[in-house]
């Protein structure tokens, strides 16, 4: 963890961080308008280094791609699109800023922080934006508590980091399959060494991205599991199991 | 060979006459247009292969990952925010940031991180170029990146081009993670600078 986010400007735009930093960095710019003023001012030369790459790809890629588009149905625009960046960022009404690339984890940790599956909920702004806030707050807490460990979850390319101390985890990736069922749900479990099980927050990836929020007592916890459920979640865990997380 | 139509240049260049921007473009991708894909296309998959093929270092992977960020720029063209940055660094970012992810996972398998990184090889694309395509922004930022300072470069080719961690960019270097940032991103104030001037 870093101790001056402010530095990593330029590490964050050529993608030198890992997905811990990545998550914890686009936290702090949700928050940082002078990192988000860097950040857009530099993209433009990282334009221009990828522009200065271009090789023609070869011939068949093009008949391949189209038949690949014309398969793949699109998302449709992204709910957090409308909700305004969080209070005290920018004026909820107008001056939307360039903020490139933050705000999918913060809304996705909005979302999920109250545990409903992204997209299938209208929240109000106000509420919105008052969770995302919270859902920061908590990821920072977490990370920067001194007993914070880290463990890789074989989920896309996620992670988990989690304090007992605090009696809360953060689940964290990025490309993240949706759930292989259309009305299912990811759901958190945290197993017990008796054998019981405590039901976590139920999640959805937004642009293959997610956040979840786990909180209870983690002391006695030996692994943490994600299967899916149904919409809403369940109460003991009744669908397959996607990963185990051993503590 | 597939030729693109025309140089891409910057997403700031004024477009010629007839040619839509790729903001436009990606807006009637977002409402299911072939014809406008096809169209983003000749403008960003020469880009998205290049970059990709100069982080994976491999033609085969390169095509995947190419393939993969194309399909992701079709399905994803309604989330596309122009209030956030231009279409290019959109898509760029989704390219290298796909490049770069591949590159890490082969990495966990082969563990190779290592002190070789001192004899790293540049320039090892020796694949068909479309020399009109890049030479424009090619020139541009082999100046650009001529006017860092050794450590800055070297610090700014290995996380973008080779796909390292800050982390990793410290312990091939042998230098301390702080200087490692900073070297990073005050190369790239500097590149913002030149580019700025110089457009």
């Amino acid at each position: 963890m870093t101790n001056n986010p402010h530095a990593l400007t330029g590490a964050y735009l050529l993608d030198a961080l890992d997905a811990t930093e990545r998550a914890s960095f686009e936290v702090h710019l949700a928050t940082c308008e002078d990192c988000r003023t860097e950040v857009a001012s530099l993209e433009e030369a990282v334009v221009r280094m990828a522009l200065a790459e271009a090789v023609t790809p070869p011939p068949s890629m093009h008949d391949d791609v189209m038949a690949r588009i014309a398969r793949t149905p699109q998302a449709p625009p992204s709910p957090e699109r409308p909700v305004p960046l969080p209070a005290g960022v920018t004026s909820l009404a107008g001056r939307r800023r360039r903020a490139p690339r933050w705000p999918a984890i913060a809304a996705a940790a909005a979302v999920l922080v109250v545990g409903v599956a992204a997209g299938s909920t209208v929240l109000n702004d106000r509420r919105h934006v008052l969770q995302v806030e919270a859902a920061q707050a908590t990821v920072l807490r977490i990370m920067s508590a001194p007993d914070a460990v880290s463990h890789d979850v074989d989920l896309g390319a996620a992670h988990v980091v989690m304090s007992a101390e605090m009696g809360a985890a953060a689940l964290m990736g990025q490309d993240v399959p949706m759930p292989t069922d259309n009305d299912m749900v990811y759901q958190v479990w945290m197993m017990h060494s008796d054998g019981s099980s405590a039901p976590g927050p139920t999640f959805m990836p937004e642009h293959g991205d997610v956040t979840a929020i786990v909180k209870g007592d983690l002391s006695d916890v030996y692994e943490l599991m994600v299967t899916v459920e149904p919409h809403g979640g369940s109460t003991v865990p009744t669908g397959q199991t996607v990963t185990t997380i051993e503590l | 060979m597939d030729l693109p139509s025309e140089p891409t240049r910057s997403p700031h260049v004024a477009e010629p006459d007839g040619e839509m921007r790729p903001e436009d473009l990606l807006l009637e991708v977002a409402r299911g247009s072939d014809a406008a894909f096809e169209q983003l296309y000749t403008r960003i998959a020469g880009p998205i292969f290049g970059l990709a093929l100069r982080v994976v270092r491999d033609h085969d992977l390169a095509q995947d990952v190419a393939q993969e960020v194309l399909g992701e720029v079709w399905r994803l063209a309604a989330r596309f925010d122009p209030a956030r940055g231009t279409a290019m660094g959109w898509i760029l970012t989704m390219a290298h940031r796909r490049a770069v992810d591949r590159v890490r996972r082969e990495e966990v398998r082969t563990a190779t991180i290592t002190k070789e990184a001192a004899t790293w090889v540049t320039t090892d694309h020796d694949v068909v170029v479309d020399q009109m395509e890049r030479q424009w922004d090619a020139a541009l930022v082999r100046r650009a990146l001529g006017t860092l300072t050794p450590t800055q470069r070297e610090a700014i080719e290995l996380a973008y081009y080779r796909g390292y961690t800050h982390q990793q960019v410290s312990t091939v270097l042998d230098i301390p993670l702080g200087t490692a940032k900073t070297r990073i991103r005050d190369g790239l104030i500097r590149l913002r600078d030149v580019v700025g001037v110089e457009k």
